[in-house]
């Protein structure tokens, strides 16, 4: 019996093998190919190997602002859509009676391309917008505010563009949740609020933490938005790379950029894995 | 007086009532079971008794105080959920724990209940396990213990077993009825399984379509079957089957697990509800005892 299984497993993991052939085959040729040959490049910058580029990038201070400002707004742009997304998809999963239609709308922003959204926001924020329209009107400024071209409307464009996502990943573990648990946390003596605090959310940390990686990491590489609503003084880490590579024609500059772009965001998002397996171990 | 009391309770859903006109009421330290097939109302009932919803219309009297507005984490009742609801990012320990510290007692005394709990469902160094770590009657006995350690003044089981395999439904029901008469609270018992409830219970109330038909102690309702009673639809033959079955579950009793597992002429053996198997244990060592 034994030495006729044997055959039929290996057989099995032929076919389990050519399954996942073609999928692996593209991975390794247009992402890990290209990703390792675009770390050779910032490593190699002048045929030996070398970290003066790192150097030389590090020391710059406009990078170090850069830098910082793509985090910060990174940053700010997750913490917006959680403290955005986390009530609306708590609604929309324990509350709602017509959540097909709930979810609909929340995601609906995307299928319109970002390009759309941004250039939307441009009418909404510029001098004649219908915010600064409003803003003199009422008279709580005598003149139009500067609120497209800088770091505000970036944010703004940031969380319109990523708060699906964030609402989506909560929703998926929301639903999870059964409400017995709820029902059980007050029969043992917790309050509403206590239950909310004791149960469903400890046990929603991991949607937290999902969709905010998703935001994050959307928000540390989205070109279009930044490109867009934020003005030349409040370049990011990915409008960097364009202007190293198109407009400077630094090759190298542009792949230790983003050679530091993918580094810094692959340790914040281990950062908030972390902190998830603190609050809910078994998540 | 009666510990508690259900007057002319009305419930349901918009349209669609569930219970109407509906009375029970159950006395201190008595073990009530409501038998009946899934759709009758036992489960919206016990739910409405634990808080968890309110009825549309008539009193739930406890301890002669009206409960019908208290909310649910006022009442200290126990509830035992089906699925066992346990909090799974906690662990045993918290989890029994987890109505001490809402009721906000010191550590020290929380740590002296929980162990001592755990002890008295046998799951003694359990204490850092988490409930995806445990087999399902293993769970069950920590949602039990949850339960438990709140001194609950009423305890409510919601076909606490009806996800454990027929030998460990056996072995968890004489468990519950012995920390039942050992500790002395009064409980409430909803379930589908006749052989379970008459095992179990003080009283059975047999319930159809949202009323009760019956109710009365286990040993009653199997004898008011026997012809006098007038054939009223499905509770008479639920009962008549109840009491064949009680029948055969003493008659079980005297048998080694063995006998149930013996094999058996008909195919359709293999696949029978499992309260089925008592009846057919005993015919097929009859069977037995002819051939040798």
């Amino acid at each position: 019996m034994e030495g006729n299984e044997l055959p039929v497993s290996r057989k099995k993991n032929a076919v389990w093998l050519l399954l996942i052939l073609p999928g692996t085959l593209f991975v390794i040729l247009f992402m890990l190919v290209p990703l390792f040959s675009l770390c050779l490049t910032s490593f190699f910058p002048e045929q030996s190997f070398s970290l003066s580029s790192y150097f030389r990038l590090f020391g710059d201070a406009y990078f170090q602002q850069t830098f910082m400002r793509s985090i910060r707004l990174s940053l700010l742009s997750t913490l917006m859509c959680a403290l955005l997304g986390y009530p609306t998809a708590y609604y929309i999963s324990k509350f709602s009676r017509h959540k097909g239609m709930m979810m609909a709308f929340a995601v609906f922003p995307m299928f319109t391309s970002p390009v759309v959204r941004s250039f939307s926001w441009m009418v909404i924020l510029g001098k004649r917008g219908i915010v600064n329209s409003f803003l003199v009107w009422s008279g709580l400024f005598a003149k139009p505010q500067d609120l497209l071209y800088n770091e505000f409307s970036m944010t703004v464009g940031f969380v319109q563009l990523f708060l699906p996502q964030m609402i989506l990943s909560l929703i998926g573990v929301m639903d999870n949740i059964p409400d017995d648990l709820t029902l059980a946390a007050g029969n043992l003596g917790a309050t509403k609020l206590g239950s909310f605090f004791h149960v469903v959310f400890p046990l929603s940390v991991s949607g937290l933490v999902t969709g905010s990686v998703l935001v994050f990491t959307g928000c540390m590489t989205a070109y279009t938005t930044p490109q867009l609503l934020g003005g030349t003084d409040t370049r990011v880490l990915s409008t960097m790379v364009y202007q190293y590579a198109m407009s400077l024609r630094d090759w190298t500059q542009a792949s230790v950029v983003a050679v530091v772009m993918i580094v810094a965001t692959m340790v914040i998002s281990s950062v908030f894995n972390s902190v998830s397996r603190k609050i809910n171990p078994m998540a | 007086m009666a510990l508690l009391e259900l007057k002319n309770i009305t419930a349901g859903y918009d349209q669609n009532i569930i219970l109407k006109d509906f009375d029970l009421s159950v006395e201190k330290g008595e073990f009530v079971s409501l038998l009946g097939s899934s759709g009758c109302g036992k489960t919206t009932c016990l739910r409405m008794i634990a808080g968890f919803s309110e009825p549309m219309a008539g009193q739930i009297i406890f301890n002669g105080q009206d409960y019908t507005k208290v909310p649910l984490h006022k009442r200290n009742f126990g509830f035992v959920f089906q699925s066992y609801a346990l909090f799974p990012h906690l662990t045993v320990f918290d989890n029994v724990a987890f109505g001490l510290k809402m009721r906000k007692m010191d550590k020290e005394t929380i740590r002296k209940e929980v162990l001592h709990m755990l002890k008295v469902v046998d799951l003694e160094g359990f204490e850092s396990r988490y409930p995806r770590e445990m087999s399902g009657g293993q769970r069950q006995r920590v949602a039990l213990a949850r339960a438990l350690v709140i001194k609950p003044d009423l305890l409510m089981f919601d076909e606490p077993l009806s996800n454990l395999d027929a030998k460990l439904r056996v072995k968890m029901r004489v468990e519950i009825r012995r920390l039942q008469q050992e500790l002395g609270f009064t409980a409430i018992y909803v379930t589908h399984d006749q052989e379970e409830c008459f095992a179990i219970s003080d009283k059975v109330a047999i319930m159809n379509k949202g009323v009760i038909e019956q109710m009365d102690t286990p040993s009653a309702p199997a004898a008011a079957s026997s012809g006098q009673r007038t054939a009223r639809g499905s509770s008479q033959r639920m009962i008549t089957q109840a009491a064949a079955r009680a029948a055969s579950a003493r008659a079980m009793s005297r048998f080694t697990p063995r006998a149930r597992m013996c094999p058996m002429p008909s195919r359709a053996a293999c696949w029978c509800p499992p309260s089925w198997a008592s009846a057919i244990s005993s015919t097929c060592r009859r069977t037995r005892a002819s051939s040798s």
